[in-house]
C-alpha cells in the first residue's frame, strides 16, 4: 500500500487502523501484504491514534468558506 | 455526516480556554437576529423560495443551526471584525447599526456560498434556490441604505470592493495555475469584500481615515486565511480537479512523488510553517490597530497551528512507517 492509500483509509477506514493496531500481522495479510516479524514488531509500537487527526483535519475539506 | 462531523471537529479543535473569548454574546445574539431576520423576511416576501432557503442555511452548519456556521473558531472572522473594528473606534457602538451591519453582512456571504458552491461544484441544492441570490444581494446593499445617502464615500468603497472582488473570481475561475504571483493578485483579491462592513463602520463612527488599518488588516488576514484553506483543502481540492496556489507549489515541488506523497513527506510541514511566519507577520499589520481582541484571535490561531502541527507531524509519521513496511520489498500484495 502506498501512502496515498493509507492516507485515505486514515480519512475513511478506522476499521482498517483499529485492526492493525491489534493485530498487525492479521490485519496486515487480511489486506493482502505479507511482512517479516521484525516489520510487524516495528507496526506495533506506532502511536495509532495519533491518526484521528487526519480525519479531523482534512475530513472536511472543500470548505471553501473564508469569507 | 462523516464530513459534517469532520468539519464540525476540525473548526473546534482549539483548547477551550483560549477560544472561550470567541464565544462573545454580543454576536451571537447579532447573528442569531440575522438569521431569524433572513428567514421572517423570506417568509413573508418569498414565503417557497423561504422554505428551500431555511433548509439550505442549515444544512451549511455543521449542528444544523444557521448561526452557528459563524460562529466556527477557525472561520475568518468576517462578522468579528467590525465588532472588534467598532469597540476600538466607539466609546459605546451603536446597537442598532451594529445589527444592521451584521445582517448585511450575512446575507452577502450566503450571496457569495451560494454563487461559490456553484462554481465550484459541490451544490447540493443551490441551483434551486439560485434565485434567492436576488434577496441576499439585495439585503446585503440596501441595509446601507438608511445609513449612507447615495452620495456618500462610503459606496466608492462598496462598489470598489465589491466589483473587484468578483473579478478576481472570474478571473480565478478561469486559471489553469496558480502560482505566487496570481496569488497575491487574483486569489488575495477574491476577499476584497471584507472591506465592506469595516468601511461602513469606520464612515459611520466617523473615523474613516483610521479605517485604513482595519481594512489592511482585514485584507491581510484573508490572504492568511485563504492560505490556511488551501493546505488543509489540499486532498479534497486534488480529488475534486480544483487548482490553488498549494496545489501549484505541490506540482512544481514534488519530483516524481504524487502530490498526496510529498505533502505527507513534507508539503504539509512546510505548509505549516509558512502558515506561522505569516502569522508573525501579521501581527505587525495588526499593531496599530491597538485591539485586545485581535490579539487574542491571532494568539489563539497560533495555538491551533502549533496544536496541529505536532498532531499531524505524529500522524503522518505513522502513515510513513507504515508505508515503508507495505511497500517493502518483503512485502507482497496479492495480484
Amino acid at each position: 500500500m502506498t501512502v496515498q492509500e493509507l492516507f485515505e483509509k486514515a480519512l475513511h477506514n478506522s476499521k482498517f487502523w483499529k485492526e492493525l493496531s491489534k493485530d498487525p500481522a492479521k490485519a496486515l495479510q487480511a489486506a493482502g501484504v505479507k511482512a517479516t516479524a521484525d516489520q510487524v514488531a516495528a507496526l506495533k509500537q506506532l502511536n495509532y491514534e495519533a491518526l484521528d487527526e487526519v480525519a479531523t483535519a482534512f475530513g472536511g475539506g472543500g470548505t471553501g468558506n473564508i469569507t | 455526516m462523516f464530513m459534517e462531523r469532520a468539519l464540525m471537529a476540525r473548526h473546534n479543535e482549539s483548547p477551550v480556554d483560549q477560544s472561550s473569548f470567541l464565544l462573545d454574546d454580543q454576536l451571537q445574539k447579532l447573528v442569531s437576529d440575522a438569521c431569524a431576520r433572513i428567514q421572517n423576511e423570506l417568509t413573508r416576501r418569498a414565503p417557497f423560495l423561504g422554505e428551500q432557503v431555511r433548509g439550505w442555511m442549515a444544512q451549511l452548519s455543521a449542528t444544523g443551526q444557521a448561526p452557528d456556521y459563524f460562529l466556527q473558531p477557525r472561520m475568518f472572522p468576517l462578522l468579528r471584525l467590525p465588532l472588534w473594528a467598532a469597540k476600538s473606534l466607539a466609546a459605546e457602538p451603536d446597537g442598532e447599526f451594529l445589527a444592521d451591519v451584521i445582517y448585511s453582512t450575512v446575507n452577502g456571504y450566503y450571496y457569495i456560498r451560494l454563487l461559490d458552491n456553484l462554481m465550484d461544484d459541490h451544490g447540493t441544492i443551490e441551483l434551486k434556490i439560485l434565485p434567492a441570490t436576488a434577496f441576499f444581494h439585495t439585503e446585503f446593499q440596501a441595509t446601507y441604505q438608511k445609513y449612507f445617502e447615495a452620495a456618500h464615500r462610503f459606496w466608492e468603497v462598496f462598489r470598489s470592493a465589491w466589483f473587484s472582488g468578483s473579478d478576481a473570481v472570474t478571473q480565478e475561475f478561469n486559471l489553469d495555475r496558480i502560482g505566487e504571483v496570481e496569488f497575491e493578485r487574483i486569489t488575495v483579491s477574491k476577499l476584497a469584500g471584507a472591506r465592506i462592513p469595516l468601511a461602513a463602520v469606520g464612515f459611520w463612527c466617523g473615523t474613516g481615515q483610521k479605517m485604513q488599518c482595519w481594512e489592511n488588516f482585514a485584507l491581510a488576514l484573508a490572504r492568511w486565511s485563504q492560505m490556511e484553506d488551501d493546505l488543509f483543502d489540499w486532498h479534497h481540492d486534488v480529488r475534486h480537479g480544483k487548482i490553488s496556489y498549494f496545489l501549484s507549489e505541490a506540482h512544481r515541488r514534488k519530483g516524481s512523488d504524487t502530490v498526496d506523497a510529498w505533502v505527507i513527506r513534507e508539503g504539509f510541514q512546510l505548509g505549516l510553517e509558512t502558515l506561522q511566519r505569516e502569522l508573525s507577520a501579521l501581527r505587525d499589520v495588526a499593531r496599530p490597530l491597538k485591539s485586545p481582541d485581535v490579539v487574542s484571535y491571532l494568539d489563539l490561531r497560533e495555538t491551533i497551528l502549533e496544536d496541529q502541527k505536532t498532531k499531524i507531524s505524529e500522524a503522518f509519521q505513522v502513515l510513513s512507517a507504515v508505508a515503508v513496511v507495505t511497500e517493502a520489498p518483503t512485502a507482497q500484495a496479492p495480484d
